[in-house]
């Protein structure tokens, strides 16, 4: 098993987070991040980020105006 | 689009088959979609009347080839990509946005490098927790509505929606390769957005480099 450099953690960050990466690369750099002073930080402070950000952005249900238009178009099927 | 013209026109001309599970079908994807849908749509043209026009220009689209679509495979993502493609069509038209070809090298997680290198928010100590809190009180979903269309779509479906690079690659028609360029890119323009707004707040003040030293 090869060692995983910082740099490595700063490219390929985002696709770990989104889960985009193989298997073997996946654990590889789990591993890293979980004990370098660096990449741990870095990770929790992208994923705080992440999280602050699904939460102000979310969705909203769809306005009962909407609802009421769409259920009326499939009453006619 | 006109809300009277679509309501007045019946859905059972358009569908070929006209049997009731598949309107009963139908309406379940209806009703399993209608919110998530909306919110994406709400992201992406910015308005609520254009959200509900492009919401239901998707579903009266997606009856119409409903007879095609494949049960058992990805209905959802099956949707998005009704809904960017008129999106596409009819909406981009008319807010046309100059293609924004970003050339400047702005290295991944732009925030964080931004806070590592603030020399004001090390004498405040903790610059991890002072940027998150201003970013916490900034207006995020401004911040989004900012990005180019592109950068901003690819956003929505991966952060906020949740599909995977696979599947937006589908929904978008685009190439994977394009898919994480569009997205990366977007994460960064979006974390500039949102150094420069805690930046303004004043919660973050730029380094003065004279005094500072």
């Amino acid at each position: 098993m090869s060692t995983v450099h910082c740099e490595e953690v700063v490219r390929l960050l985002w696709r770990y987070m989104d889960r985009e990466l193989d298997p073997d690369t996946y654990r590889r750099l789990q591993e890293h991040v979980r004990q370098c002073r660096n990449c741990g930080p870095r990770h929790e402070f992208e994923a705080r980020l992440r999280s602050i950000i699904q939460e102000k952005c979310a969705g909203q249900p769809a306005p009962e105006a909407l609802r009421r238009r769409v259920m009326a178009l499939l009453q006619e099927l | 689009m006109e809300a009277a013209a679509l309501e007045s026109r019946s859905l059972a001309l358009n569908q070929p088959s006209g049997d009731a599970s598949a309107g009963q079908e139908f309406a379940a994807l209806v009703e399993s979609n209608l919110d998530g849908l909306y919110g994406a749509a709400l992201r992406l043209t910015r308005t609520r009347d254009r959200a509900e026009d492009l919401v239901q220009e998707t579903f009266l689209k997606a009856w119409r080839s409903f007879h095609s679509f494949q049960p058992g495979t990805n209905a959802r993502a099956w949707l998005y990509r009704i809904m960017m493609n008129a999106y596409i069509d009819s909406y981009r038209k008319a807010d046309r946005e100059p293609e924004i070809v970003d050339q400047e090298d702005v290295e991944e997680q732009y925030l964080y490098s931004r806070v590592q290198e603030s020399e004001e928010l090390r004498r405040q100590g903790n610059p991890e927790e002072i940027t998150l809190q201003a970013v916490m009180d900034a207006d995020v979903e401004e911040a989004l509505a900012s990005l180019p269309e592109s950068f901003r779509a690819a956003v929505i479906l991966a952060d906020l929606e949740g599909f995977a690079y696979k599947e937006i690659a589908q929904i978008l028609g685009v190439p994977i390769g394009t898919v994480m360029s569009r997205l990366f890119r977007g994460r960064r323009l979006l974390q500039k957005a949102l150094w420069e707004y805690a930046l303004k707040t004043r919660r973050i003040t730029p380094d003065q480099e004279g005094s500072a030293r």
